[in-house]
């Protein structure tokens, strides 16, 4: 336990949502990237979180959706096989979108404890100084 | 006679305000741990054992404020932190604690006047 | 407090003077209970002592960011700053009040 916790574990959610913000802006950018069938898809990332030992939140990893994708019907992309398919990243944009959401709330959040946490220790030094 | 300022009241304001500190990390861990999948939230209780020992008049243990897990309603991932409780809970600490400061203070002041 | 030493000076008090309760006369002079302004004095410092070595304590504990909370200095510096004053203050009240007794005219 130490002094600025609160701010330490503040950060360490602003960290973590920082990253789940950052891996959902990748996830969004290539919703309509589509590879040829003989490539693996795009892989959405997906972030885990887990808690700290000690306070606060960490990446536990990333975990990324099957490479193998979806096969969809598109005979006018150039990338298209003699079938006339290529493949679509296994991603689903609502979901991606309401994530995008919780993130940034969750990010808000931890914004809002490390304000709190400044005007703690800004009362706390003024102990005795009337 | 001792210049003994700290007192019975003086204990209750130093406990109080760890106890409020306390609370304020908990409650920054819950709101850190908003969408951590299987995280339960934790409250903090020192108003308890505060009370036992007032009551009591015993102040010579160090009381250790408790911490509790909740057992509120979960959501689709485990996690049961309800992030608009936590935010209220966040303002009222911070001025629980601000009113412990200002007292300590003004306690001091009393004395500082004594001693002119 | 004894009155010997006045009485030696030829001073005969025409009115006994009044005890507080819990005071009783041995071997005709007497004897208050209760603490003593020196033992009080020393009380006092050896607190004032303590205090400072807490307050002192904890800064360390900031320096090297081993402090747990910043009211738990800020609390404890005041306190220090505090009983530093109020121990310098009774000080300077006991000298006074000696001076006043020593400009006190005998006879």
């Amino acid at each position: 336990m130490g002094a600025f916790d609160t701010l330490r574990i503040a950060s360490s959610s602003l960290g973590a949502h920082q990253t789940w913000l950052d891996t959902l802006a990748s996830n969004i950018a290539n919703v309509n990237t589509v590879t040829s069938t003989d490539q693996d898809a795009f892989q959405a990332q997906m972030l885990i979180m887990r808690e700290s030992q000690g306070g606060g939140v960490e990446v536990a990893g990333i975990a990324v959706s099957d490479p193998a994708g979806r096969l969809v019907s598109d005979p006018s992309n150039p990338l298209a096989d003699a079938d006339g398919y290529v493949r679509a990243p296994e991603m689903d944009l609502s979901s991606q979108m309401t994530q995008l959401v919780m993130a940034q709330r969750g990010f808000q959040a931890a914004a809002q404890v490390t304000k709190d946490a400044q005007e703690t220790y800004g009362s706390a030094l003024q102990i005795g100084r009337a | 006679m001792s210049f003994a300022i700290s007192g019975p009241v003086g204990a209750v304001l130093d406990s109080a305000l760890d106890g409020i500190a306390q609370r304020q990390r908990v409650i920054a861990d819950n709101i850190a741990n908003v969408d951590t999948p299987g995280y339960r939230a934790v409250n903090v209780d020192f108003e308890t054992s505060l009370r036992a020992a007032i009551d009591s008049g015993d102040f010579t243990a160090d009381l250790q404020p408790a911490l509790l897990a909740t057992d509120t309603p979960v959501g689709a991932n485990g996690n049961n932190v309800d992030l608009r409780k936590e935010t209220m809970a966040a303002v009222q600490t911070q001025f629980q604690y601000q009113i412990m400061t200002r007292a300590t203070t003004d306690r001091f002041d009393l004395m500082k006047t004594v001693a002119q | 407090m004894s009155v010997n030493a006045i009485e030696a000076l030829g001073f005969t008090p025409s009115v006994a003077p009044v005890m507080p309760a819990g005071t009783e006369a041995v071997n005709g002079s007497s004897q208050v209970t209760g603490a003593k302004f020196g033992d009080m004095l020393v009380e006092g410092l050896d607190h004032l002592e303590a205090v400072q070595d807490k307050s002192d304590r904890l800064a360390v504990q900031a320096a090297t960011g081993d402090l747990d909370d910043i009211h738990d200095y800020t609390i404890a510096a005041t306190e220090a700053s505090v009983t530093a004053q109020l121990t310098v203050a009774v000080r300077n009240r006991a000298m006074e009040a000696f001076n006043e007794i020593m400009r006190m005219p005998i006879g």
